[in-house]
């Protein structure tokens, strides 16, 4: 049992994405008891408890049953990323890591949380469309012509983050375009930010507050992958969203992209079993 | 011009308010045809502009929507005087004036027939914060159309 729940442990808190995992009350308690026996099996305690032991004692031990105790019904997980509105009826996008195998999707926008509906996942790139009743936000908007260019500050963050940036006066920006320009995966952009667990489904904002990509997964310390604009749009036109396109800034030059990235941005919880 | 979605607002009767806003930016003395200088058609209005409006006319309708007990009282005196002669007008007009941290420094319409709803009205649009500045170049007063119906 200890190395199975070890191996799920593991499973749990290793990931590619950037969505940040959790466990459930029942699963903590677990991981305590499999983290007891680990430090127990590491300084060999049990050999030395039972050189200490007297023989007798052992003889009058209760017999143990070899089958297995029985384990909880469900072990429930669940995982977290950032989604951002595309248009003003509900849909938002994100990626496909942080909403696919999910029992339940829940958008959380200013603590008000959302059942949401998976509506499409992307077989090409880590992208997932999700739908909520209403919308929650203002919707993004993406560039009309694509020119990602290196170097060119951005603006990256976990919808869980934005609060403590809003409180500090917001910010123009905090990643800038990679010259690696993707790492050579067709239709991601690499970014040099520190963006973290959490950050999984945000949109990259650029100064003229467009979406130039959705952040995917890290590659690096502080370097992370998101997929551009271009495929971004392909995925929504090919599932009949009509998202909002231009190529003039949609914000004022000196307003904190932080703001825009609240106003258009939610937590997506996915719940798994 | 802008064309706003419209909210639907959880109530437990079949009936729902909905709230259907039309924007214009910037008004000080509006010509008949509109042409004054300090006054910009939405469809003309830079993007910054429009964006921020979409963000007033959002967060407007949150607010109306929110279950507290000043929004409880309007939805339903609107629910409950709709098509009557002192109920809502079928479209209202409301001027916000926005401070640049963001708040709603005050708003304006006409009166309302009845006082308490004309004063809930006023305190359900100036009490919190839009979320984003608006920008330092848009022409104030927001014009915000606001059309009030019930959906059976």
């Amino acid at each position: 049992m200890t190395s199975r729940l070890s191996h799920m442990c593991h499973a749990l808190v290793t990931t590619n994405g950037l969505t940040n995992p959790s466990y459930s009350y029942a699963t903590r308690a677990m991981v305590r008891i499999v983290h007891i026996l680990a430090a127990l099996a590491a300084f060999g305690a049990p050999a030395q408890a039972q050189l200490w032991m007297p023989a007798q004692n052992h003889e009058r031990m209760a017999p143990q049953p070899l089958s297995r105790p029985p384990e909880p019904d469900m072990v429930r997980r669940e995982k977290s990323g950032t989604a951002f509105f595309v248009d003003d009826s509900g849909a938002l996008l994100t990626v496909r890591h942080a909403v696919d195998d999910c029992t339940r999707v829940v958008v959380t926008k200013e603590g008000r949380g959302v059942a949401a509906r998976v509506v499409a996942l992307s077989d090409r790139v880590d992208l997932g469309l999700i739908k909520v009743p209403k919308t929650l936000g203002l919707s993004a908007t993406f560039p009309r012509t694509v020119t990602t260019a290196a170097n060119e500050m951005v603006f990256v963050s976990a919808y869980d983050r934005l609060p403590q940036m809003l409180s500090h006066g917001g910010m123009l920006g905090n990643a800038t375009i990679s010259p690696s320009s993707g790492g050579g995966e067709s239709g991601y952009i690499a970014i040099d930010s520190d963006a973290t667990f959490g950050a999984s489904g945000a949109p990259v904002l650029d100064s003229r507050g467009l979406v130039e990509g959705v952040i995917s997964r890290r590659t690096g310390v502080n370097r992370v992958l998101a997929v551009g604009a271009a495929e971004a749009k392909a995925f929504l036109a090919s599932n009949g969203i009509r998202f909002a396109e231009d190529d003039r800034p949609q914000m004022a030059g000196s307003s904190p992209r932080a703001n825009r990235a609240a106003s258009i941005s939610a937590r997506v919880t996915c719940l798994q079993n | 011009m802008f064309v706003f979605g419209s909210l639907m607002l959880p109530q437990k009767s079949a009936a729902a308010l909905r709230i259907l806003l039309l924007c214009l930016c910037g008004l000080a003395s509006v010509s008949a045809l509109g042409q004054s200088l300090d006054y910009r058609e939405p469809g003309k209005a830079p993007p910054s502009w429009a964006q921020f409006a979409k963000l007033v006319q959002y967060r407007f309708e949150s607010w109306i929507g929110a279950d507290d007990q000043v929004a409880n009282r309007f939805r339903a005196y609107v629910k409950e005087h709709a098509g009557q002669e002192d109920g809502l007008p079928p479209s209202m007009v409301v001027k916000a004036w926005l401070n640049p941290d963001g708040t709603v420094e005050r708003v304006s319409f006409a009166p309302l027939t009845d006082a308490q709803a004309d004063a809930d009205l006023r305190t359900i649009l100036t009490r919190g914060n839009i979320g984003e500045a608006p920008p330092p170049e848009m022409l104030q007063p927001l014009n915000l159309r606001f059309s009030l119906n019930l959906k059976k």
